[in-house]
């Protein structure tokens, strides 16, 4: 009797052994990522390259305020090993009620496959006044600060410590990857700046529809000087969209921004009426057909500025 | 409809409790995960105040006790996580009314293996659709008739256990509940009405969620609840073992939603059906059966702007009143932004006996506190 007990447990033993040996051999880990944003999710995917699978719960056509919590996104969650969010409440009226549901204790706040991307991003418009009457959808600061290339940069050190915390023998090659990206991102860069300059884009005052903007704007050196909704989530009220028009025509306004996810017509009215090029540019990776990644995203506003400001100057 | 002992409900909870306490001792928590904005209040709960005012006028004045003016209910929430591995939630519901109440106080396991939650405190049963809404985040001024009839004036709610899974290996969303409470004392004539400490409720429920394309979803649900039979508590004849009569419940609910992703906040329509029967045991003679639903439609128009209507239809619980009462209700919402309503109603019903009932409503909701989960 006891005999076999002992035999039970050297074979037990051995097999726990077999079982390390093959997993240390396996170097590759394919870890399931989510994210909340595509753009998230396009930078995820940099630096984890084959290693990792990457899905995004929102569209990139989607207002990423207002994403509806579907429980088939559920099923992503349940199994995912990492969670990436914007943070800084962009995703505050969907993603919390998804993270308490899906049954995975390791992608809630706190746990090891949580990650706030916003981690070590200097956040603008943060400067602790949260009230309602300045609408209500950025309490924690302007949380579109992946609009300024040199923020994706954050993003991908923070996705990049993540992936490594959960798959420490892949570290070299994600941190491989990590730096090709950096040398491709500040190259375009460098590309995107000089090509802001060669528009007139640099110094240029602007009008934006949403408070999205600002992070592109300090990037590319704009200057936002009003928005046809100043109370984010609040409809902008008559008064306010005369107000604009004649602010527009007295600043020389050069650009009147739109995201994609609002209605075009408001815009266009105040456009014509101040006599002003309106372009819809793609604020997400996926929001527009030329804009399938994050550096590509970039590429595809300016080939779309371009053609607004007359096109060719570049 | 005999009701398992008192000994396994003892021992059901017991797991759950030691299996959420087992769970929530070796699992590890990250210190270097899940770093939060510096601008998050980390130590205090998320308060938030919802206020329902309601104005009303009609034929339901005519009756003693009611009123052209109401603070009908102002809820508080506290939430918070309390660990890593399980949060709670309470809501006081203050009204002139009923003073200050606890709606629900509940802390829930959310790091269970195999795709489960469980819940312990006071809690909405999970019966359908309706019964879950908190009132004032209702679209209605008033309550569904069936709703009102069967499950009382403040919705079907007592202290238990609750438990959550998720259904693995299934290619789309489905979850199944099965909470066990005290059988609660329900305001009005309504299904339920305890007997003794250990005439307990059982309440299951099964859903199921399709996406039929990105702008389109459906969710089906099943609901079953065995309580403590409320007609025979009212009854002259008590029964020797007064708490041996049962009642049950059994419930269905579609809902269909439609919003397209592109365009989120401009446009959108849900439509709900539920429909529920109960069944109850009596003293003397056959068990009665009584049912009614109720229907209704959302439409967002524009962004701020929601028109929709209801109908209704409920047999009267008392078996010395057959009749069915149906009726209707239609409202106009105006949504100045995400945290205030203002809403017209109109409802008009037709009782059992002939008699026709005509109420307007003037509804109005705000909330403050942080900013809270979009309803789904
Ligand atoms: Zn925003």
């Amino acid at each position: 009797m006891r005999d076999r007990t002992k035999r039970l447990a050297r074979a037990a033993a051995a097999a726990v052994l077999a079982l390390g040996c093959f997993g240390a051999a396996n170097a590759e880990t394919t870890l399931s990522v989510i994210t909340t944003t595509p753009d998230l999710a396009s930078i995820a995917r940099e630096i984890g390259g084959d290693h990792i699978t990457v899905e995004s719960l929102a569209k990139g056509y989607q207002d990423p305020h207002f994403v509806d919590a579907k429980p088939s996104y559920l099923l992503k969650l349940r199994k995912a090993d990492l969670f990436i969010e914007v943070g800084r409440d962009l995703e505050v009226g969907w993603a919390p009620g998804l993270l308490n549901n899906a049954r995975n204790a390791r992608i809630r706040p706190g746990g090891p496959g949580f990650v706030d991307a916003s981690t070590g991003v200097s956040i603008l418009e943060a400067d602790g006044r949260v009230g309602r009457e300045a609408g209500d959808v950025h309490p924690l600061g302007n949380p579109h600060y992946w609009l300024n290339p040199e923020n994706g940069l954050t993003i991908a050190a923070n996705v990049r410590d993540a992936l490594e915390r959960l798959a420490p023998t892949d570290a070299p090659y994600f941190r491989e990857r990590y730096a090709a990206f950096e040398s491709r991102l500040k190259a375009a860069m460098e590309r995107w700046k000089k090509e802001a300059v060669a528009l007139g884009l640099t110094g240029m005052k602007v009008v934006t529809y949403h408070r999205s903007w600002p992070y592109f704007a300090a990037a590319f050196g704009l200057d936002v000087v009003d928005y046809v909704e100043p109370r984010p989530g609040v409809p902008p009220a008559p008064r306010h969209v005369q107000q604009l028009i004649d602010l527009m025509k007295a600043q020389k306004v050069g650009l009147l921004i739109v995201e994609p996810y609002f209605d075009p017509k408001l815009p266009a009215r105040i456009a014509q009426s101040a006599g002003v090029a309106m372009v819809v540019l793609p604020p997400s990776v996926g929001a527009s057909p030329a804009a399938t990644g994050y550096l590509d995203l970039f590429d595809a506003q300016f080939a779309i500025i371009r053609k607004a400001l007359g096109g060719g100057k570049s | 409809m005999r009701a398992p002992t008192r000994a396994a409900v003892a021992v059901g909870a017991l797991l759950l409790w030691g299996a959420a306490a087992a769970t929530g001792a070796q699992a590890q928590p990250s210190a270097s995960g899940g770093s939060l904005p510096s601008g998050t209040n980390l130590l205090n709960p998320a308060i938030s105040a919802i206020g329902w005012f309601q104005a009303q006028g009609g034929d339901v004045l005519d009756q003693v006790g009611t009123s052209a003016f109401a603070l009908r209910e102002a809820e508080i929430g506290l939430q918070a996580n309390v660990d890593p591995y399980s949060r709670a939630d309470f809501f006081l519901s203050v009204s002139p009314e009923e003073g200050i109440d606890l709606e629900e106080g509940t802390v829930t396991f959310l790091a269970l293996p195999a795709g489960l939650t469980a819940k312990l405190g006071k809690f909405r049963g999970n019966f359908g659709k309706f019964n879950r809404t908190h009132p004032p985040e209702t679209p209605f001024a008033d309550r569904p008739l069936v709703a009102e009839r069967f499950l009382g004036e403040e919705g079907l709610s007592a202290e238990g256990v609750s438990a959550s899974w998720l259904l693995p290996g299934l290619p789309f969303y489905a979850n199944f509940d099965a909470e066990i409470t005290n059988t609660p004392d329900l305001e009005g004539a309504t299904a339920f009405a305890p007997h003794r400490g250990k005439d307990l409720l059982y309440l299951a429920r099964l859903s199921a969620y399709f996406d039929l394309s990105e702008a389109t979803n459906v969710t089906i649900g099943s609901s079953y609840a065995n309580g403590a039979n409320g007609a025979a508590a009212d009854s002259l004849s008590l029964p020797p073992d007064p708490g041996a009569l049962r009642a049950s419940l059994i419930g269905a609910d579609l809902t269909v939603r439609w919003k397209n992703p592109r365009r989120a906040i401009y446009r959108s329509l849900i439509a709900q059906l539920e429909w529920m029967q109960r069944r109850a045991d009596l003293t003397a003679g056959p068990e009665i059966t009584r049912s009614g639903g109720y229907a209704w439609v959302d439409l967002q128009f524009a962004r701020r702007w929601h028109v929709g209507g209801r109908y209704d239809w409920s047999d009267a619980l008392d078996p010395t009143e057959p009749e069915r009462a149906t009726g209707g209700l239609g409202f106009l919402t105006f949504v100045p932004s995400e945290f205030a309503s203002l809403s017209g109603q109109l409802r008009r019903q037709t009782l059992g006996n002939g008699d026709t009932d005509t109420v307007f409503y003037l509804k109005t909701t705000f909330n403050i506190g942080p900013h809270g989960q979009h309803p789904f």
